[in-house]
């Protein structure tokens, strides 16, 4: 009777999560079937499968999504990378030396959770147009390469929690604090490293209204911005703008698929910050 | 002992020589330290602190691209007699209120009936962590599409007969801003239900054992056991909504640009934003900002006060 009741429940749990998951795909799935429509087939039945399918809006949509998909992916690479280096070595620093004023500099660096980039947006925008950075990829980089607190203070606790004995040995030898660095620390830490690379790349993906206002121009044009530009002001046919979407989403599908542990991982630990 | 406490001044440490510093090899044994260092706090400054600064210095001036002058607390008293900040602030406020109530609620029975379902409990972990990988303007763009006239709820409508329904629900000042927070239902796929699942999975399977033995059904075992344990989660999760909502407008921007009218959908995030685009004024921009920064430090320290309290008492 107990188990018959388990399982009665068990089958109640699959049959909500597939609703939940039905309603969440929903949008997704329109999307996907959006992109194959000719405008004919997109006004008369733009819910579920069509036929033949125009696979030609993706031709459409890549001649103007191509090159912005591919600022994004080097904004977020070079801006990943150098963010990462620097917090990476700073956690270092202040989680395993001491030195005069450490704690207070650790302060100042983690109060900076506490400053969201939106309430600075004006003066950030004012600073990209007094050195003339609009509408290059360094007004992107640049301010991205700034987001380090959250790696910072996730790393230090990662470097503090190391056994001391993991290092004497290199110590003993006359290792450098960046040799300890970079043979010992870094190594170890690299799935953290890892997590927090991806998410640093997440955000940056995700970013819409600072690309729309310093990179609103093809030379440095985003991949979300171009999204919207194409489908607002270039008018294409409706089914091409929603494969812009498509492959505007696709790049971190990618990534997503490509490591999937490290990425879940990644936006666990970010969350927590938000 | 850790290296950390080994190397304090005045103790012998490596690799820096057994004997007390003098001055210059403090700054040989330090200097080191600070230079690397350097590099983060140098992006700090020139992106954080020295923003924020002249942020709020400059929320006191009349401020374009070229020129800066002193007007004093005109800014302020003009956004604070600009009905269009009233209205931001309340459409905010409604925004953040019913975020609130979802994020205590979507997310949760998502990772609960995940955490408790037995088959294929992976594959739906990652069935609702796939939608947070694609990017928040092609979510944005989809749902955008959906309210349109000729758009999928209106042809959804019209499918089933309900034609005197369809209306331009982003057009619609009763409907646009309810709309805006409807994107994204039902709010399960998220960073929230990741939190939400790490914390149901975190729990010690001893204290549930003890509530089986006990013979509780599986209801009574998530309200009295599980909720519980996962509440600081819950607290964590409201708090972050709050600050998150409190700032972000990126919907009512690709959507509705704050419409319908000049503040249908306007939160402060996107009054601050249309200042800088739409007219150039950044002194304005600057209180809004500041404004904005003011009230989420508030909450932040509030949140920090409630929570040590509680630890207090608990």
């Amino acid at each position: 009777m107990k188990r018959l009741h388990r399982r009665a429940g068990q089958w109640v749990i699959q049959l909500v999560l597939l609703m939940l998951a039905f309603i969440t795909f929903a949008p997704l799935v329109t999307l996907l079937s959006l992109s194959v429509k000719d405008i004919y087939q997109f006004n008369v039945a733009p819910m579920g499968l069509t036929f033949p399918m125009r696979f030609e809006n993706y031709t459409l949509a890549w001649k103007f999504m191509a090159e912005p998909i591919w600022h994004n992916i080097l904004v977020a690479t070079v801006a990943t990378l150098a963010s990462l280096s620097m917090a990476s070595i700073s956690a270092f620093v202040f989680a395993r030396f001491r030195f005069p004023g450490r704690d207070l500099l650790f302060f100042a660096i983690m109060i900076l959770l506490f400053i969201p980039n939106t309430v600075l947006l004006v003066p950030t925008y004012q600073l990209i147009i007094s050195f003339s950075l609009q509408n290059t990829l360094w007004a992107l980089i640049l301010p991205y390469c700034a987001l380090q607190a959250l790696a910072i203070v996730v790393l230090r606790t990662f470097f503090l929690e190391m056994p001391d004995e993991l290092f004497d040995a290199a110590i003993v030898d006359g290792a450098s604090v960046v040799q300890q660095f970079t043979a010992i620390a870094a190594p170890l830490a690299k799935p953290v490293i890892g997590a927090m690379a991806i998410f640093q790349v997440w955000v940056i993906w995700n970013d819409y209204a600072w690309p729309s206002l310093v990179a609103n121009a093809p030379q440095a044009r985003t991949a979300a911005l171009a999204l919207i530009v194409f489908n607002d002001f270039t008018m294409p046919a409706p089914g091409a703008g929603m494969a812009a979407g498509v492959l505007a989403a696709l790049p971190m599908l990618v990534l997503f698929f490509a490591t999937m542990r490290t990425f879940i991982a990644g936006l666990t630990a970010g969350a927590i910050k938000g | 002992m850790r290296q950390s406490e080994r190397s304090a001044v005045g103790e012998p440490s490596f690799p820096y020589g057994q004997r007390r510093a003098g001055i210059m090899q403090g700054v040989r044994r330090y200097g080191l330290f600070y230079l690397l260092l350097a590099p983060t706090f140098l992006f700090a400054i020139a992106f954080y602190y020295y923003p924020l600064l002249s942020g709020i210095y400059h929320s006191f001036t009349y401020w374009d691209i070229k020129r800066t002058v002193w007007v004093g607390l005109d800014n302020y008293a003009r956004l604070f007699a600009d009905p269009a900040t009233a209205a931001a602030w309340r459409n905010m406020a409604l925004i953040v209120g019913s975020q609130m109530i979802v994020v205590l609620t979507f997310p949760l029975l998502g990772a609960a009936l995940v955490h408790h379902v037995r088959r294929g409990q992976y594959w739906w972990r990652v069935a609702f962590v796939l939608p947070i990988v694609v990017p928040a303007t092609v979510i944005v763009f989809v749902w955008r599409w959906f309210y349109g006239v000729d758009g999928g709820i209106n042809y959804l409508l019209r499918l089933v007969g309900m034609e005197e329904l369809t209306r331009a629900w982003l057009g619609d000042p009763a409907t646009a801003l309810w709309a805006i927070i409807f994107v994204g239902f039902p709010w399960v796929a998220g960073l929230n239900f990741l939190i939400y699942l790490a914390a149901l999975q975190s729990i010690p399977e001893e204290v549930l054992d003890a509530a089986r033995v006990d013979g509780a059904t599986a209801l009574r075992t998530f309200f009295q056991i599980e909720l519980p344990m996962i509440r600081p989660q819950m607290s964590l999760l409201l708090m972050l909504t709050i600050i998150y909502y409190l700032r972000s407008f990126d919907a009512p921007l690709i959507m509705t640009n704050g419409g319908p009218g000049t503040t249908g959908t306007l939160v402060p995030g996107l009054q601050m934003y249309r200042s800088i685009r739409d007219e150039l004024d950044l002194g304005y921009g600057s209180a809004i900002g500041t404004l904005l920064f003011g009230v989420l430090l508030a909450v932040s320290l509030l949140n920090l006060a409630i929570r040590q309290r509680l630890e207090k008492t608990v």
